[in-house]
């Protein structure tokens, strides 16, 4: 007990704090304080996860817990803390005028806060509570955000299809909980390996059962929205582009992350025996994004719409790495021979990790280049259409480098991180072997088309990601008017870009962080037959 | 420790130059662009000649060369430790291929070490003369970014430990010559002759970038430590002999672009067109001997391959003597020097593909001392091209020996030292490449795999009396053809020393008489031109003496870090010294007396042997043989190709491309913006996805 509030306390700590600023936003206290205040809050909120992650806590502890934590978790806080500083230095100059200065870095700070939970939760409840941890304060940041019709349409269109999908969600984790009788994680792996992989002396059940077939479409559904996968991403164009460009950053990171990382957690990493349609729903989803997001996006001439089906195509490749995780939770002994193997070279991150990576690539360079619409936000009038970006070269030239250097991520360009994500997307993707009459280890032609769909995606891409640079190099500029967003939210741009150019020179580090074990106890090759399912007494 | 921070140091100099003047040029430093340059390049000498020391003092046998990694872009080892933990047996067995690294590092030995002290000691040099040379021009500034790019490209393409690395430099220091040749790009000559310097160089790299990928395909890296081990070598010979030589006939073609060796030298003598300390630093002593530095450097790889080697020094010859033939009828003084470098070059490959110890140290000595001297004759040229207002034609000046004096002397100094006279440094390079050619044509006892620095490999050989039957190119015995290169190069030596004098007589002798263009106030250079010509003057005097033959320090140098084939003989060989002396003073003296005495000498030959006479002066019509065989038809072809892109592939690109587009429009319809239908949207998404996971799995 006492451990499972250690664990949580950087959440703690954060959250907390945001009750204080929502408290706090009754006192005559001055707008522009409360920007500062909440970076101050996510540094108190780092040392908290500092401290909890230095703690000494045996590792089979955790098991038994609804909280986990393995490197990765940490990682992943951190990488959310650092993204959400970002995130509150770009928005200081508007909210350094706004009424709502305080509930709006509540807000935020608790969308934080459930991201950082959403990374630990080892509990069915538990995470559906951090998913909505997000969700909630995300309705009323979109309200925040502007005060006209479109900006209240975008709010309640994404309220009203937001609490649909948690239905759905919530409707997959019920059935679920039905299949193995408890809602720890890791109690819902021990009776799922029992009932689907003992039965057949170590060959998998590879269908499972329906009731698991189903939950698990509902869950991918559910999250899938979270991601803006297709066809649960309807609502995102409409939304980017009816609201601010802070909010529209705000929405392509933090649910993503959250979708993401929750799919990894209750579908590839505990719903064992469930592979098969884990990989064949996954496959189906991430061609079906990569390639509706990006000929969407091809047509697009609204910056942030266009950047909305841009994220959409996104979600398709990281979904690549999520379907590679299904397989390889199947195959722990083929797994080595995928980091091994000629296509192992470099070491790159595999399977789900290839994911993280791609996760982590996309919301550095997302928060920048969201950053840079912001700060060229004019006076009364957004960034709204390629037009308001021509010559930028000309009146912002360093702006417009930075710029490129995100759309050049985002396409996927080396050095760039984005090059070394899609890289290992792919490159997992085709190490995928299968045990064919012929061959223990023959390529598999599913994950082989889903590897080419998603290069020539890339390519696709990059159509819509050059052309927004040429037009800001090569084209003169249709006005002159200085940009708005000041100098906090250059200084963010700025920040992100020597992250992401920093993570695209020296990505050894990242890559050998994400080699380390996704669980906390990397005992799936012996499942403990003997353990009850009743280990979810906390 | 020591090594590895003078490593660093050394590019990071001229690197900062090169940065402060891109940035600060144009506006701040204007006039005195050139400080940072010339404080980068001293300073980077001063580091490289500590270094050359270091080296000499710390090096043994075990450790011949050091690598020093600067940045690693990503280099992992294939084996993750954290799964390979109790898994499958197959974790056992070790990573067959080695780890893949991309990074850049730097390789000292001492044959970096003395290209490194060549290179900034005359970039040095060079950019001091260049501060007097190019004052008052209005890109000041944009000369001395070029120039200091181009000395930081060719220090790390000297450092470079990897073939990518090098490649990469390789193609930096082409790209620097580029932007010097066509440096007043104003002029239609200067844009023309930078493109063609470019386009012919691309032939060779094309060459070079096959070899790059042969190597990466037959050793499966391109780290220097890797495929130049002599052990790793040994083996691949074993396994595909016939892949060696293909790999060194193609670096071969890399640097016969590079250094403009027959039949892809036409563009050095056109990159005459940039300023004249571009033609000393780039097209004389450095970026052009960047190819004899790639074949010294892949010596572990030539050895293997005798008939590899003979082309090398057929080339090379041929290149030598070709070159000479061409310089003797040029009026142009700085062509002429330009076909000089040329044929030098082609002494260096003469003396490299012989691979006996002694030929690959002359080859490398004579690069060096080649550095001094030619840099000295060309900025010899440069100063009277700076004071005849700049015409170079010898045509039109003559006798300018009283009014430049300084120039004069350290003219004559270089050309002495061209000539190959004792005991200028030119004689001693000069002469251990002759020796080399001598020994190599004595038979297969001296040369071939007789005595491999390898011992496993001349072990086999012994075993198996006949595995290395003599090597042949195109039927000739490598015997006799080098029989037939010594005597070329002998001739070679003759006609250099001719035409060395024939600029030196033509331009310093006779009755004084000074072109229109320079009008009257013709003078002597600026100090702060004439004294890098006499650091320059000391080297050519003294070089070689003190590194050559006489104390053995050089050979003795380089043996270290370069596996050679054959102990070499380290006595002098009187009958070359004699022959090539004999020759040397031939040439001057028949110079002498056609130019240096008025006479009517020069007419009567150039009558008598008429088509020789204008086939030389047309450089052989080898300009108008490629354009008619290779331009022509190329730029047929490229208007063909232009026609069916436009016609043919355009519209299929543009139909294919339009797909996504198509295929985009297609659903728009449904992102009708209506929540009700989003809704609906998701739960038929929903239901397909079951129905296709669910009902038809059954």
């Amino acid at each position: 007990m006492q451990t499972t509030f250690l664990l949580l306390l950087p959440q703690t700590v954060v959250a907390l704090q945001a009750a204080l600023f929502i408290l706090g936003g009754t006192f005559p206290i001055p707008a522009r304080r409360w920007g500062p205040l909440a970076l101050v809050a996510l540094l108190l909120g780092g040392a908290a996860l500092h401290y909890s992650s230095g703690l000494d806590i045996a590792a089979d502890a955790t098991q038994t817990l609804a909280v986990v934590r393995t490197p990765l978790t940490v990682g992943f806080q951190w990488a959310t803390l650092v993204i959400g500083a970002l995130l509150v230095l770009l928005s200081m100059q508007s909210q350094s005028a706004s009424k709502s200065a305080a509930e709006f870095y509540g807000m935020f700070l608790l969308m934080l806060a459930g991201l950082m939970l959403v990374a630990v939760a080892g509990d069915l409840i538990l995470l559906f509570l951090a998913l909505e941890l997000i969700s909630i304060p995300t309705y009323v940041l979109l309200y925040l955000g502007r005060n006209d019709y479109a900006s209240q349409e975008a709010s309640t269109k994404y309220f009203l299809l937001s609490v649909f999908s948690a239905a759905i969600l919530l409707y997959g984790f019920a059935f679920l909980y039905g299949l193995a009788g408890t809602t720890q994680l890791e109690g819902i792996r021990l009776v799922l390996s029992q009932a689907y992989k003992s039965s057949v002396a170590g060959t998998p059940n590879a269908s499972g059962s329906v009731l698991g077939v189903v939950a698990l479409v509902l869950i991918t559904a559910g999250l899938g929205f979270k991601m803006a996968a297709v066809p649960f991403h309807f609502y995102a164009p409409d939304v980017y582009q009816g609201t601010s460009a802070f909010n529209a950053g705000v929405l392509a990171i933090l649910p993503k992350a959250a979708g993401l990382v929750a799919l990894i957690r209750v579908g590839a990493e505990t719903m064992v025996g469930f592979e098969t349609t884990g990989q064949q729903l996954t496959l189906i989803v991430a061609a079906i994004t990569m390639t509706g997001g990006n000929c969407l996006a091809l047509l697009q001439t609204n910056v942030r719409r266009m950047l909305a089906y841009s994220g959409v195509a996104h979600a398709g490749y990281m979904l690549i790495g999520v379907a590679v995780g299904f397989w390889e939770s199947w195959n722990p002994a083929l797994r080595l021979e995928q980091t091994t193997g000629p296509l192992a070279f470099m070491g790159l991150p595999s399977g789900v990790h290839a994911s993280l990576l791609y996760l982590l690539a996309y919301s550095l360079t997302s928060a920048g280049l969201f950053g840079v619409l912001v700060y060229l936000a004019r006076p009364g009038k957004q960034v709204e259409h390629v037009d308001d970006l021509t010559g930028l070269a000309k009146t912002q030239p360093l702006v417009a480098i930075v710029a490129a250097v995100f759309l050049f991520s985002l396409a996927g360009i080396p050095p760039l991180p984005g090059f070394w994500a899609k890289l290992s997307v792919f490159t997992t993707a085709l190490s995928v072997r299968q045990e064919t009459a012929d061959s223990l280890a023959a390529v598999h032609p599913a994950f082989v088309a889903l590897a080419v769909i998603g290069v020539i995606n890339a390519a696709i891409g990059a159509v819509y990601y050059l052309r927004l640079i040429s037009a800001m190099f090569l084209n003169e500029p249709l006005s002159t008017a200085r940009p708005a967003g000041g100098r906090a939210a250059l200084v963010s741009v700025y920040c992100a870009a020597v992250l992401v150019v920093l993570l695209g020179l020296i990505p050894g580090p990242v890559f050998h962080y994400l080699q380390q074990p996704a669980r906390a106890a990397a005992v799936s090759a012996t499942p403990a037959v003997g353990v009850s399912p009743a280990v979810s007494s906390r | 420790m020591a090594i590895e921070w003078l490593a660093k140091l050394i590019p990071l100099f001229p690197l900062l130059a090169c940065l402060i003047t891109l940035v600060f040029g144009a506006r701040y430093l204007r006039e005195k662009s050139h400080y940072p340059v010339v404080f980068g390049c001293g300073l980077s000498a001063l580091c490289s000649l500590i270094l050359a020391f270091t080296v000499a003092s710390n090096q043994t046998a075990e450790e011949p060369f050091q690598t020093v990694t600067v940045y690693q872009w990503l280099a992992l080892d294939p084996v993750a430790e954290p799964l390979a933990e109790g898994a499958a047996p197959s974790s056992a067995a070790p990573a067959l291929t080695p780890p893949v690294n991309f990074s850049i590092s730097l390789r000292v030995d001492s044959l970096s070490a003395i290209m490194l002290s060549m290179l900034t000691f005359v970039a040095t040099l060079v950019a001091i003369y260049a501060s007097g040379y190019m004052h008052g021009d209005r890109s000041y500034w944009r000369f001395f970014t070029c120039v200091a790019l181009f000395v930081f490209s060719m220090i790390m393409l000297v450092l470079s430990a990897s073939f990518l690395q090098l490649y990469m430099f390789w193609e930096a220091v082409g790209l620097c010559s580029y932007m010097l040749i066509g440096f007043w790009y104003e002029k239609p000559e200067a844009a023309a002759a930078g493109k063609k310097a470019f386009l012919v160089n691309r032939i060779g790299d094309f060459g070079f970038a096959t070899g790059v990928f042969l190597i990466w395909v037959t050793f499966g890296s391109l780290e220097f430590q890797q495929v130049l081990n002599p052990e790793v070598v040994a083996a691949v010979f074993r396994a595909k002999p016939e892949m060696i030589t293909w790999i060194c006939v193609c670096l071969f073609t890399g640097a016969v672009g590079k250094s403009a060796q027959f039949p892809l030298h036409v563009w050095l003598p056109d990159a005459m067109e940039g300023p004249t300390p571009v033609s000393a630093l780039i097209h004389a002593a450095t970026m052009v001997t960047a190819g004899v530095y790639l074949v010294a450097r892949c010596t572990p790889l030539f050895i293997l391959a005798p008939e590899a080697r003979l082309l090398v020094s057929f080339v090379g010859g041929v290149t030598a003597l070709l070159a000479a033939l061409i310089a003797l009828t040029q009026t142009d003084l700085k062509r002429v020097l330009a076909y000089s470098t040329v044929s030098q070059l082609g002494y260096m490959f003469l003396g490299l593909g012989t691979g006996l110890a002694s030929g690959i140290a002359g080859g490398m000595f004579h690069l060096v001392t080649h550095a001094f001297f030619k840099a000295l004759l060309f900025l010899g040229a440069g100063s009277v091209m700076h004071a005849m207002g700049g015409v170079i034609d010898m045509r039109e000046f003559s006798g300018l020996r009283r009014l430049m004096p300084q120039t004069y002397r350290t003219f004559l100094i270089g050309s002495l030292a061209l000539a190959g006279l004792v005991p200028l440094s030119g004689f001693w390079s000069k002469d251990t490449i002759l020796s080399a050619v001598h020994e190599a044509s004595h038979g297969p006892a001296a040369h071939a795999g007789a005595a491999h620095a390898d011992s496993e490999h001349s072990a086999e050989a012994a075993a198996e009396p006949n595995v290395a039957p003599e090597p042949k190119l195109l039927g000739v015995s490598a015997t006799s053809l080098y029989t037939l290169l010594f005597w070329m190069a002998s001739f070679t030596s003759l006609l250099t020393a001719f035409y060395t004098f024939r600029a030196v007589f033509l331009t310093f002798w006779g009755e004084e008489k000074i072109p229109h263009a320079a009008g009257h106030h013709a003078h002597e250079s600026p100090p702060v031109m004439c004294i890098p010509l006499w650091i320059l003057a000391i080297g050519a005097i003294f070089l070689g003496g003190l590194l050559g033959h006489p104390t053995g320090i050089f050979d003795g140098f380089l043996a270290r870090t370069i596996p050679m084939v054959g102990e070499g003989h380290h006595g002098t060989d009187w009958y070359v010294v004699i022959l090539s002396t004999v020759c040397a003073v031939t040439g001057i003296s028949v110079a002498y007396f056609m130019y240096g005495l008025p006479s009517k000498l020069p007419e009567q030959i150039a009558t008598a042997a008429g088509p020789l006479y204008r086939a030389s002066c047309n450089k052989f019509y080898l300009d108008e043989i490629y354009r008619v065989l290779f331009v022509l038809p190329i730029l047929a072809l490229a208007s063909l190709s232009r026609l069916l892109d436009w016609s043919l592939i355009d519209g299929l690109v543009t139909g294919v491309g339009k797909l996504p587009g198509v295929a985009g429009r297609l659903p728009r319809p449904i992102q009708n913006g209506l929540v009700q239908f989003y809704a609906l949207a998701m739960m038929l998404g929903l239901a397909v996805l079951l129905w296709v996971l669910v009902i038809k799995q059954g």
